[in-house]
């Protein structure tokens, strides 16, 4: 079994309070922890605040109190682009790929901002045999690319500087299930190799089936922790937070 | 008929592409069409006037012409660091200004006040050096033959080439570089380059940087080519629009293609309808692609 709840966490947001607008605040003091090797779903309703948690940890969304850590070091006023440095890789749900520059230039550019950038190119390779179809549309204009390599593509941009901590916000957005069964398989692939992982999804059943953990945000606060499979067998909480039962027991309210 | 308008034509539409890659530049970058442009290539102007006349003054010997040309070594030393000189420009009017603007957001507000800057930056020019009409020499070119029955001066062909020469650099550096990849990446989702990475507020002072320089360079080649005055930016500043638009805003190679068309088709007004239409060509361009194709050439759909 890969991911333990009690190991000490990689990334570990306290009491978060994060919005858009200053005195607006959207995520009311959310915790979330995550440790190397493990995948941490975060669920909830529309509007749960889900989406600008992962940003606010991300550096994208100002954050007004509650501290964020990656690896003990209080990282919550580090400036957005320093974090994929410090070893936080985000990939966000849309626009996540730059259209008008081709597939290597996209990966290029992670190289661009690494210290060590031979690494980064050496990471490059690896990610081009991992993702043969980036390797093909390598001098592609990324706009080009279907939906489900644009997702792939987004994914290696992360990659490339082997982050310690990988964030998703909705990966399967707009694929067709058979992508969503691929992007997942890889993420899996990826937490194996010792990356913590935090998914923000819609699709709940495909989420909890490849989580280890998972957090159910309302209204901005957390109200449900716990290993994915008690999540998923919990009639109660699927239907009120998840939007309808895994197992098509009970009818969504 | 007489062919000779290709070669003030091709002379026009190198100085108009090297400005327009700074007005494209800035434009893709900073999401708003910067009027102080011209103000930039009209410094550029007087400062190698001024850095000339000053290195002038601490050798204490005028510089004899370089071989052909009109212009000194002293000339062109005076010219590099005035690109210096426009870029710091360009540099201190984003920091005082347009940050300030970028950051409530409004595009109408940075245009109105890019206006205002340039006529703050004319009047300054001519408080600084009057109005009358200023040269870097005032020695007569004359015009050789180059073949195909065209001539051109030893000037002219010097400064295409430098133009050209600049425009390949910049496009090289866009391409093939880091920097040029972050300022494409942040062109197209300042958002998404934080995310991966990038110094989005040092990707805009390059860019400033890099558009004040290139204009101080387009604003020398004017003055050795016509003559230097606070409005010969300003009078440029059409054109300069003109070719950026039809070559597609953010398009380093249309911007240069737009400059080579608008400078062919004001030479061959000049040529076939009188002086009087020179003026008028760049904006029936201009008319025409909004029209025709408002992404330009080589734009992409916004």
């Amino acid at each position: 079994m890969s991911g333990t709840s009690d190991a000490r966490p990689l990334l570990a947001a306290e009491a978060v309070v994060a919005g858009y607008e200053p005195g607006l605040p959207i995520v009311h003091g959310a915790s979330l922890a995550v440790a190397a090797g493990e995948i941490l779903a975060v669920l909830g309703p529309n509007g749960a605040g889900k989406s600008t948690l992962v940003k606010a940890l991300a550096g994208l969304v100002p954050v007004s109190r509650g501290t964020v850590r990656l690896d003990g070091r209080d990282i919550t006023g580090l400036p957005a682009h320093l974090r994929p440095r410090a070893g936080l890789a985000f990939v966000p749900q849309t626009e996540n790929i730059f259209a008008s520059l081709s597939v290597a230039d996209n990966l290029r550019i992670a190289c661009d901002v690494m210290p060590d950038r031979p690494r980064g190119r050496a990471r490059t390779a690896e990610l081009l045999d991992l993702f043969p179809d980036l390797a093909r549309a390598r001098t592609l204009l990324a706009g080009r690319l279907s939906g489900g390599q644009r997702q792939m593509l987004a994914v290696a941009r992360a990659l490339v500087a082997s982050p310690r901590v990988l964030m998703l916000d909705e990966p399967s957005a707009g694929l067709s299930p058979l992508f969503v069964s691929d992007v997942f398989a890889r993420l899996r692939t990826i937490r194996d190799t010792g990356v913590a992982i935090v998914l923000v999804e819609q699709n709940v059943r495909a989420a909890l089936k490849v989580a280890d953990r998972a957090l159910v945000l309302v209204e901005g606060r957390n109200r449900h922790e716990g290993p994915a499979k008690t999540l998923a067998d919990d009639p109660a909480i699927a239907a009120l937070y998840l939007g309808g039962a895994p197992h098509s027991s009970g009818s969504p309210a | 008929m007489s062919l000779q308008f290709v070669v003030d034509g091709a002379v026009a539409g190198a100085v108009t592409g090297l400005g327009a890659v700074g007005v494209t530049l800035t434009y893709s970058i900073l999401r708003f069409a910067n009027f102080a442009h011209g103000e930039f290539i009209a410094a550029g102007a007087y400062a190698t006037l001024a850095i000339g006349g000053a290195i002038g003054v601490g050798l204490g010997a005028a510089s004899p012409p370089l071989g052909p040309f009109s212009f000194s070594a002293v000339t062109l030393v005076a010219a590099v660091l005035a690109m210096g000189v426009t870029g710091a420009l360009a540099l201190a009017l984003d920091a005082v200004l347009f940050r300030r603007l970028r950051d409530r957001g409004e595009a109408v507000v940075a245009i109105m006040a890019s206006f205002g800057a340039s006529m703050a930056l004319r009047s300054l020019f001519e408080a600084v050096f009057t109005s009358r009409p200023a040269y870097f020499t005032r020695m007569l070119q004359i015009a050789r033959p180059i073949g195909f029955g065209l001539k051109a001066t030893p000037n002219q062909l010097a400064l295409f080439g430098l133009a050209l020469l600049l425009m390949v650099l910049l496009h090289g550096l866009m391409t093939r570089t880091a920097t040029g990849r972050a300022m494409r990446a942040v062109s197209e989702n300042p958002g998404l380059a934080r995310v991966a990475g990038l110094d989005v507020g040092r990707t805009i002072r390059l860019t400033w940087l890099l558009g004040g320089a290139l204009a101080g360079a387009a604003g020398t080649v004017v003055g050795l080519l016509v003559q230097i005055r606070p409005g010969m930016g300003f009078d440029l500043l059409l054109p300069l629009f003109a070719a950026a638009i039809l070559g597609g805003i953010g398009s380093v190679p249309g911007a240069v293609l737009g400059g080579f068309t608008v400078g062919f088709a004001e030479a061959a007004a000049v040529a076939f309808a009188g002086a009087q239409w020179r003026g008028a060509v760049a904006f029936a361009v201009l008319i025409g692609v909004l029209l025709l194709r408002p992404t330009g050439l080589f734009g992409r759909p916004a």
